[in-house]
């Protein structure tokens, strides 16, 4: 069987949804070791091994928190040394894009980015990466071992196979050159919106076939509350894929419209 | 200061992409400088204008690739390195990064930015290699970006906010589109970056070996076509029946 690495990316104590999400396809591709790291790292573990993940490394160093990559790296290439994987698999997030770009330059494995799925091959491992948006799709082998693959955010349906991982500390020593990146606040901006890749269902449409129009007559049909967004194109030069927010009369009224009802 | 800018020429967003046989992306067509580096480059004359000091853009791509960073220095940097080779053509992230690496080296600058992905390749691999081969830490999708002394202050983009993170220069920042608004080459900045340094160094120059590709693509497909939706005219019903066909779908 394939030793295969599941990245559990944490956030003040709580686990990225992506990494129950990857557990759906990694544990179909080998033995999978979750690494979960800083506050809340244990229950984390203990949460991915229902899910199917058989080992679990966890270390709650606050370091883990208080500094970006550079101590997860540290410590993932440590365990690399002494139990090296065939295939470690990050969620493509913030967080973990930070760990794995540097992780593949410190082993020197490169590493596969913005992966829609992955799967065993030739005794390998390709995955499959979209390009521009989506309209194509290419099959990545990784030729280096370990593989390094980075899987977007609900390319996977997360589901729960009963097992329990068997935790372990991972011992660690962060020196303190690795200390730099300090993370001093960590604001949340009010925002009662839900983020779009969060949503159950998405309505959008052009100005003339008024989506709005469809989204208040949902909430007005009790179906659940509703948001409104907006894109616009901020400048002709741009490409298309870097948009501005916008605001205008008739989507503040959407939004009142839905406070109301939701 | 010292401010490496990372930019890279990428294919037109408005123009259509071309696929070559071996999969890589045709670049004889419309190129442009990646509107992404244009913040970048954009936040770095914003920090040189109040720190001082030098705007260095480093770039790897064909000879043509040039033109992007003569834009660059049209819009008020400095200088310019390209690193062209034809061991590099269809390199991946991290032959990139080693490549950009062993240049910005050797250019000991106190802030190195580069934007948080490009527009074709969108791996946004390359800024967190090269902070590792670089031996920096990273503070990465920045918005804002305040300097005193060798304090680096970034707030970094997140899902919900904004994270407040610090640094010591040297560091390695990427940065997001919302960073600054670029300007437009003045006729003046156009004329000066005629006259402006661009060095031109091979992987010989700077001492890698390409070596052996870390990924390859096996294969290139259209995504499955979307099948045909139903058109619904808008009598007055539209919205009705929408709901309907949701209704029906379970959707709703």
């Amino acid at each position: 069987m394939a030793k295969v690495w599941v990245f559990g990316e944490m956030s003040e104590g709580k686990l990225n949804a992506t990494a129950a999400e990857i557990m759906a396809r990694a544990r179909e591709l080998g033995d999978v070791t979750v690494i979960t790291l800083g506050a809340g790292a244990k229950a984390a573990a203990a949460l991915l091994g229902k899910h199917g993940a058989k080992n679990a490394f966890v270390n709650e160093d606050p370091a883990f928190d208080e500094f970006l990559a550079e101590p997860a790296t540290d410590a993932l290439a440590g365990l690399h040394e002494k139990e090296p994987p065939d295939l470690i698999l990050f969620s493509f997030t913030s967080d973990s894009r930070d760990i794995a770009g540097r992780l593949g330059a410190r082993l020197g494995v490169g590493l596969i980015s913005n992966a829609s799925d992955v799967g065993a091959k030739d005794g390998g491992f390709t995955a499959k990466v979209p390009y521009f948006g989506g309209a194509k799709v290419a099959s990545v082998r990784a030729n280096a071992k370990p593989a390094i693959v980075l899987i977007r955010p609900k390319s996977f349906e997360a589901s729960e196979t009963g097992g329990a991982a068997e935790v372990k500390e991972l011992t660690v020593s962060i020196p303190g050159g690795s200390k730099r990146a300090r993370v001093l606040e960590r604001v949340v901006e009010a925002s009662e919106k839900v983020k779009l890749e969060d949503a159950k269902v998405v309505i959008s449409g052009g100005w003339r076939s008024s989506p709005e129009r469809l989204a208040v007559r949902w909430v007005q049909a009790g179906r659940s509350s509703t948001q409104a967004g907006c894109r616009t194109r901020c400048r002709s030069d741009r490409p298309a894929n870097q948009y501005a927010p916008a605001s205008t009369s008739r989507l503040a009224s959407l939004v009142r419209c839905s406070t109301r009802w939701g | 200061m010292k401010i490496v800018v990372t930019v890279k020429q990428v294919p037109d967003p408005n123009s259509s992409h071309v696929l070559e046989p071996d999969n890589t992306l045709g670049r004889d067509k419309e190129v442009v400088l990646d509107p992404g580096d244009e913040c970048g480059i954009e936040e770095g004359l914003q920090l040189k204008e109040v720190h001082g000091g030098e705007v260095v853009l480093v770039s790897m791509g064909p000879e043509r690739a040039k033109d992007a960073i003569r834009k660059g220095l049209s819009m008020g940097a400095d200088r310019g390195i390209l690193i062209t080779d034809e061991g590099l053509s269809g390199a991946d992230a991290y032959l990139t990064a080693r490549a950009l690496a062993a240049a910005i080296k050797a250019e000991q600058a106190d802030l190195v930015i580069c934007g948080t992905e490009s527009y074709d390749g969108s791996t946004g691999m390359v800024p967190p290699m090269l902070a590792e081969l670089l031996g920096l830490p990273q503070l990465t999708f920045a918005k804002k970006v305040e300097i005193d002394g060798s304090t680096v202050k970034v707030n970094r983009q997140t899902a919900d906010g904004h994270m407040v993170l610090e640094a010591t220069t040297p560091v390695l920042i990427t940065v997001t589109a919302a960073i600054a608004e670029p300007r437009y080459a003045s006729l003046k900045g156009i004329m000066a970056a005629r006259s402006k340094e661009v060095k031109q160094l091979s992987l010989g120059d700077l001492g890698v070996e390409a070596g052996e590709r870390a990924e390859t693509i096996e294969a290139m497909a259209d995504a499955e076509a979307r099948k045909a939706g139903a058109l619904i005219e808008d009598d007055g019903t539209a919205v009705d029946q929408i709901v309907k066909f949701l209704a029906d779908a379970k959707v709703i």
